[in-house]
């Protein structure tokens, strides 16, 4: 005969050990989670968005964009009609390494501001403010660079770390720069340095 | 007895006989039809005989009979084709009869209506003639001819002259019966040839000839001859010369009627001619006429023509006439289609019209009668297949079944229906031709026969369509080149067919591979037509360029593989790179290699810092600059380490204005050399003569030192100088010695050269006093002195304006006043009037010398005033000679202080002395001195020579008699207070008065009367001169004078013995 005080005890034991195993699970599925943060991965991509990354980054972008990437460069962009030859906005994330090792974020944006306002005649700051990239502290600025006819909007992302610099430029002409600009929003959200 | 296998044979052989003969009839008698129907102008005729298409179209023939058909092309027609035949060859046609069977042959033209005959004749006398009569070929005749109504049966007939004999017939006609007759169903030709009689049948040749004519039949009538000889009645023979002509005319009696000739004539005409070559006997045949009555007849007509009726008699042959037939009798008559294209239809009018068949019989009694004989046309229906597809049509009446059967003839007004069948692969495209109903691209066309008609069946192939879908400045063409897209980018193709494509990229573009039913990037595809998704896709991008100008310097770098510039030329680092074709919508990046951070863009689509990035959606051109203000300032560098010789070298240069800057700055901007310091001072260094020459440094520096040169001796000579001021002038010419010399030196580097050398050179006791006196500086010195001596000499050296009375209260000069001396006067010595010293006071500013004891018109220092006084002042520069009389403005006031505004005024007749004119005149009693002043202006006075005088001695004598001038007692001077001069004028102006020698002048006040004493004098008669406007005044022609020495008053200058003016 079993008694009721050894079945109590079977059960109690039983449910400790369904709660550890959840528990593992769930620690398992979080640490896993950490590590995968920890070494820049991104979240599943929302519903519309695909993954696009490289040994520097990863970020989230459109589906139906298009990425070009090369040794300094990566574009993402907008498709374009077939048979239209309109300027596109595209993203475009530059990422290299900083000039000095020691390089921190207001000498980066100093330097980078410094070269742009001496070497572009027409240039208009709409605004600018601090940021975050990922966790990185990171500077925005949005201006208007080129003649009446032809103005080109920028919104910039300004970041160092880990001796790299990166700058994030959203570029559009003046008139279609609000058209992408919660899908640019969108891909800033996810970047994640590597 | 027989064994039983041989019995059996027997029996087995007479079954076989017996079967054999049962069916032997079967294929030895059974026989098919040929029809023969030809089309156009041509018959046909056959192998065997049989067939002469035209007259004989239908003909049996044995089955298996091998036969051949000849086509024959009338005249005037070609043969065109065959219908129906196994075998062609030419116009001949092969059959090998196992059914029967239809034979169309098509000639060109139409079918006549009549065709020609024409008959020779050949040998020896004789005469040929035509039954019906229309041809007679007589013994001189070579041919005669006539046109004789189609498938019309003539006869010709062969008479030889006696002597002679018919030998035979050639041509359409053939052997030697002397009569041949021919159907005329093609133009035909015969030759009747005429030999020497056989030995015993010659006849004598004789020069007369016996004609007889005879009459014959039941009816009676007479025959007369043209030449009268005959009129049989009575007379019926004649005799004739041969080679007579004779025309007998047979004429019925009433009651009666001509039927024909025999004999000698021929035919139903009444009338035959003879030519006599040999007895002759003409039968004329006359017919017993009864009670007739008119037979009407008529046809219809069709558009493939009409016909004719004619009766088996002959009396009615026509399509419409009219022909009386005797009472009682009967006629046949046939209806006779015209063309094998017309066929009967009906009979109408008397006694035919329930006659369904083409033959009538009309019996006459009692009426005229009319009948009328109705034709239908035949009309042919030719049915063609047409297309790549496969299939058939048929007529529901089975008349065509096309495959094999594709003509059919038919009546007018009928209808067919045909319809297609096409084959499963095959689609049915549509009909052609005029269907009643049903056409197009329905199943069935109705027909209706009214005309020739053609319909032609389009088949097609079952086909799909093969689309290309293509995007991008491209062509994709099918092998077949149905398929050029662009424009035609869908085609249809028959199903199951392959399709290869080719792409063809437009300039400027790159084909970016197939899709659909194709793939790969390969030039070709090749696609198989299916029943389902037959798309191919094919995709093109433009090739858009990408040029860059780099005008930096350095290498401008593309991702895309440009490399744009070079380090370490002397000259054209500058660039304008090789276009690169990139495909639209990638992205290209340019950077200055290593460095390049204030470069000026233009045509950046967007800049990341100082990366340029283009999106290629377009030609794109890339340029890089140096910003103006940093290429000023590497120029201004360049030129300041090489031109650095001086302050003014340096100044020159870095001025932005002068030709070394302007210079280098363009030939940077031109790309003439590199965008950095060391290229361009190797630039400026390989043109450095321009630089110095056309660029101004050799000026420069030699204006330095001038300047130099100059400023030392200026400042050498600074003492020199201060007393000196004119001596710089001196100094600082560069014609002189002591810049000559300065600048030598400053050149020979004295004292280590340069200014502070020179300088120091210069300064030493014993090289300043070389300056002084070799460069010409002391005597320059002693000439500043000289010439400020020579200047101030000349510059108070004296000399005389004018000599004019004082002013008096209104600033005029007024007579009698002291004389005053205008010009300039320094330190005066002394001054003489006409060689005596008189007094005088000089003003302060040395330009007036002030006469006090000389009034002017007044000598109270001795001067003879009848010779103007000369004054001379000496100062210590000089001396200056003057006229007493010489005023700077007309002297208007007179003695008194009154302005004159008449002459003579000065004395007392008018206002110099005042007084009373209207009393004075009342006084002497005669006219004297001037009336009041009038409202014009006016006044009139009286003057003699008297008063002239005595006015122009008041001028130099203010204080005379009568004068008004202050007189002794300081009041004017009258008789009793004058200084003692013009007394005597005084008196002669009374005198004049007196004896009334004056003569009227009109004076106008306005006139201003100027006092001043001249030099001259009118006829010289007033010697020392009179004042101006006196000697304007003169006495007339005729007017007396006192004394002949008064004559130079006269205006003439002359008087007579009575002392009149001249």
């Amino acid at each position: 005969m079993v008694s009721v005080t050894r079945l109590k005890g079977v059960k109690y034991v039983s449910f400790a050990i369904f709660i550890l195993v959840i528990f593992g699970v769930v620690f398992i599925r979080e640490f896993t989670n950490y590590f995968a943060r920890q070494k820049g991965a991104i979240e599943p991509p929302p519903t519309g968005y695909v993954d696009q990354s490289n040994a520097l980054y990863a970020l989230h972008m459109p589906e139906y964009w298009e990425a070009q990437e090369n040794e300094a460069f990566t574009y993402i962009t907008p498709p374009q009609e077939e048979e239209s030859n309109n300027l596109r906005g595209q993203v475009a994330i530059y990422v290299a390494t900083a000039k000095e090792p020691n390089q921190n974020l207001v000498g980066f944006l100093q330097d980078s501001l410094e070269v742009l306002m001496a070497t572009t005649p027409e240039f208009t700051i709409v605004s600018h403010r601090e940021d975050m990239l990922e966790r990185t502290p990171a500077y925005r600025i949005v201006y208007i660079e080129g003649e009446e006819t032809s103005r080109t909007k920028y919104l910039q992302i300004f970041a160092v770390k880990n001796s790299n610099t990166y700058i994030l430029t959203y570029a559009a002409p003046t008139e279609i720069f609000d058209n992408y600009l919660p899908e640019v929003e969108a891909i800033i959200g996810s970047y994640r340095i590597k | 007895m027989k064994d039983n296998s041989t019995r059996t044979r027997s029996i087995w052989i007479s079954v076989c006989a017996a079967l054999f003969i049962l069916a032997a009839p079967a294929f030895v008698f059974a026989a098919v039809t040929v029809t023969v129907e030809t089309q156009g102008d041509g018959h046909v005729d056959s192998y065997p005989s049989g067939i002469l298409c035209g007259a004989a179209c239908v003909e049996s023939y044995d089955t298996g009979t091998l036969m051949a058909l000849t086509a024959h092309p009338n005249e005037g027609a070609t043969f065109v084709k065959w219908g129906g035949c196994d075998e062609i060859s030419g116009t001949t046609c092969t059959l090998t009869l196992g059914s029967d069977r239809t034979v169309v042959a098509t000639f060109s033209g139409e079918v006549k209506s009549e065709y020609n005959l024409r008959v020779y004749r050949s040998g020896n006398p004789g005469v040929v003639q035509s039954d019906p009569f229309a041809i007679y070929c007589g013994s001189i005749c070579v041919y005669d001819e006539a046109k004789f109504e189609a498938s019309s049966i003539v006869k010709v007939i062969a008479s030889a002259n006696p002597g002679y004999a018919f030998t035979g017939w050639s041509g359409d006609c053939s052997g030697t019966s002397p009569s041949c007759e021919l159907t005329i169903d093609s133009a035909k030709t015969v030759t009747a040839t005429f030999g020497v009689a056989a030995a015993g049948n010659e006849t004598s040749p004789s020069s007369t000839y016996l004609l007889t004519a005879q009459k014959s039949g039941e009816g009676t009538g007479k025959i007369t001859s043209s030449d009268k000889k005959i009129n049989c009645g009575t007379a019926c023979t004649s005799n004739y010369d041969r080679g007579d002509l004779v025309t007998l005319t047979a004429t019925a009696d009433p009651g009666s009627t001509f039927s024909r000739w025999s004999g000698s004539c021929l035919g139903t005409k009444n009338t035959c001619t003879l030519t006599f070559d040999s007895v002759k006997t003409a039968v004329a045949e006359f017919s017993k006429t009864a009670y007739t009555y008119g037979l009407q007849i008529t046809t219809s007509t069709t558009p493939k023509g009409g016909g004719k009726v004619v009766s088996a008699d002959g009396k009615v042959n026509c399509g419409s006439c009219s022909v009386q037939i005797p009472e009682g009798s009967t006629v046949t008559l046939d209806a006779v289609p015209s063309s094998k294209f017309v066929i009967f239809d009906s009979w109408g009018g008397s006694d035919c019209e329930s006659v369904k068949v083409s033959t009538c019989t009309v019996k006459m009694g009692g009426a005229t009668k009319s009948v009328r004989a109705n034709f239908r046309a035949l009309y042919t229906l030719v049915v063609e297949n047409k297309g790549p597809g496969k299939g058939v049509v048929k007529s529901q009446d089975g008349s065509i079944d096309c495959g094999t059967a594709c003509s059919t003839i038919q009546t007018d007004g009928t209808e067919i229906i045909l319809e297609e069948t096409h084959e499963s692969r095959a689609i049915f495209t549509g009909w052609e031709g005029p269907c009643i109903s049903g056409g197009g691209k329905s199943k069935t066309c109705t027909v209706a026969f009214k005309a020739d008609k053609k319909i032609i069946a389009n088949f097609g192939h079952y086909v799909l369509p093969l689309t290309v879908e293509k995007t991008g400045p491209g062509t994709i063409m099918s092998e077949d080149n149905k398929i050029i897209c662009g424009p035609a980018c869908t085609v249809k193709y028959i199903l199951d067919s392959t399709v290869k494509l080719k792409q063809t990229t437009d300039p400027n573009s790159r084909f970016k591979g197939w899709g659909g039913k194709c793939s790969g990037i390969a030039e070709t595809c090749t696609v198989t037509i299916e029943e389902m998704n037959n798309i191919v896709s094919a995709r093109f991008v433009p090739l858009y360029s990408l040029a860059v100008e780099n005008k930096y310097g350095g290498i401008a770098k593309t991702t895309s593989g440009i490399s744009c510039g070079d380090h370490g030329s002397k000259s054209n680092t500058a660039k304008s790179c090789n276009l690169q074709q990139l495909e639209r919508g990638t992205n290209a990046e340019i950077r200055i290699e290593g460095g390049g951070r204030f470069a000026q863009w233009k045509g950046c689509d967007s800049r990341i810092i100082n990366i340029c990035i283009v999106q290629m959606n377009s030609n794109k051109t890339v340029e890089i600059s140096m910003s103006p203000v940093e290429e000023a300032a590497l120029v201004a560098l360049a030129l300041k380490e090489i031109f650095n010789q001086n302050h003014d070298v340096v100044a020159h240069t870095s001025n932005t204005n002068n030709p070394p800057f302007k210079k280098t700055l363009a030939d940077l901007q031109a790309l003439k050399m590199g965008h950095n310091l060391s290229e361009i001072k190797n630039w400026i260094n390989d043109n450095y003569q321009w630089y110095i020459n056309q660029g101004g440094i050799n000026a420069v520096i030699a204006s330095w030192e001038k300047k130099i040169a100059k400023q030392v001796s200026l400042e050498v000579f600074a003492l020199e100088l201060s007393e000196y001021p004119t001596l710089a002038a001196f100094l600082v010419d560069e014609n002189q010695k002591p810049f000559q010399s300065a600048l030598a030196d400053l050149n020979f580097g004295r004292e280590g050269g340069g200014y502070a050398g020179l300088k120091k050179w210069i300064s030493q006791t014993a090289n300043k006093r070389w300056y002084y006196d070799a460069t010409g500086i002391g005597a320059h010195i002693a000439d500043i002195e000289k010439a400020k001596l020579e200047a101030e000499i000349a510059a108070k050296r004296p000399f005389i304006d004018s000599i004019s009375p004082a002013n008096n209260q209104f600033g005029q000069p007024q007579i009698g006043k002291p004389a005053i001396i205008k010009g300039r006067f320094y330190d005066v010595q002394l001054v003489t009037l006409n060689g005596n010293s008189i007094a005088f006071t000089p003003d302060l500013g040395n330009q007036i010398i002030i006469l006090p004891n000389v009034h002017w018109g007044v000598d109270q220092e001795g001067v003879n005033i009848e010779i103007p006084g000369n004054v001379k002042v000496t100062t210590k520069w000089g001396e200056a000679t003057a006229n007493l009389i010489s005023p700077s403005q007309p002297v208007l006031y007179n003695a008194n202080g009154a302005k004159e505004s008449c002459f003579p005024g000065v004395g007392k007749g008018c206002e110099g002395a005042g007084g009373d004119t209207q009393k004075a005149l009342s006084s002497i009693g005669t006219q004297i001195g001037c009336e009041n002043l009038r409202s014009d202006g006016s006044r009139i006075c009286w003057i003699s020579t008297g008063s002239i005088t005595h006015d122009n001695c008041c001028v130099r004598h203010p204080s005379g008699r009568n004068c008004g001038g202050p007189g002794t007692d300081g009041k004017p001077a009258e008789d009793n207070n004058h200084d003692g001069n013009c007394d005597a004028e005084w008196m002669s102006a009374v005198w004049d008065t007196f004896w009334r020698r004056a003569w009227r002048t009109i004076y106008y006040s306005n006139q201003e009367f100027n006092l001043t004493p001249s030099g001259k004098s009118l006829n010289n008669r007033y010697g020392g001169g009179e004042a101006i406007p006196s000697i304007n005044y003169c006495a007339p022609a005729g007017h007396e004078i006192r004394e002949t020495w008064l004559a130079p008053f006269c205006c003439s200058g002359q008087a007579n013995r009575d002392k009149k003016c001249l």
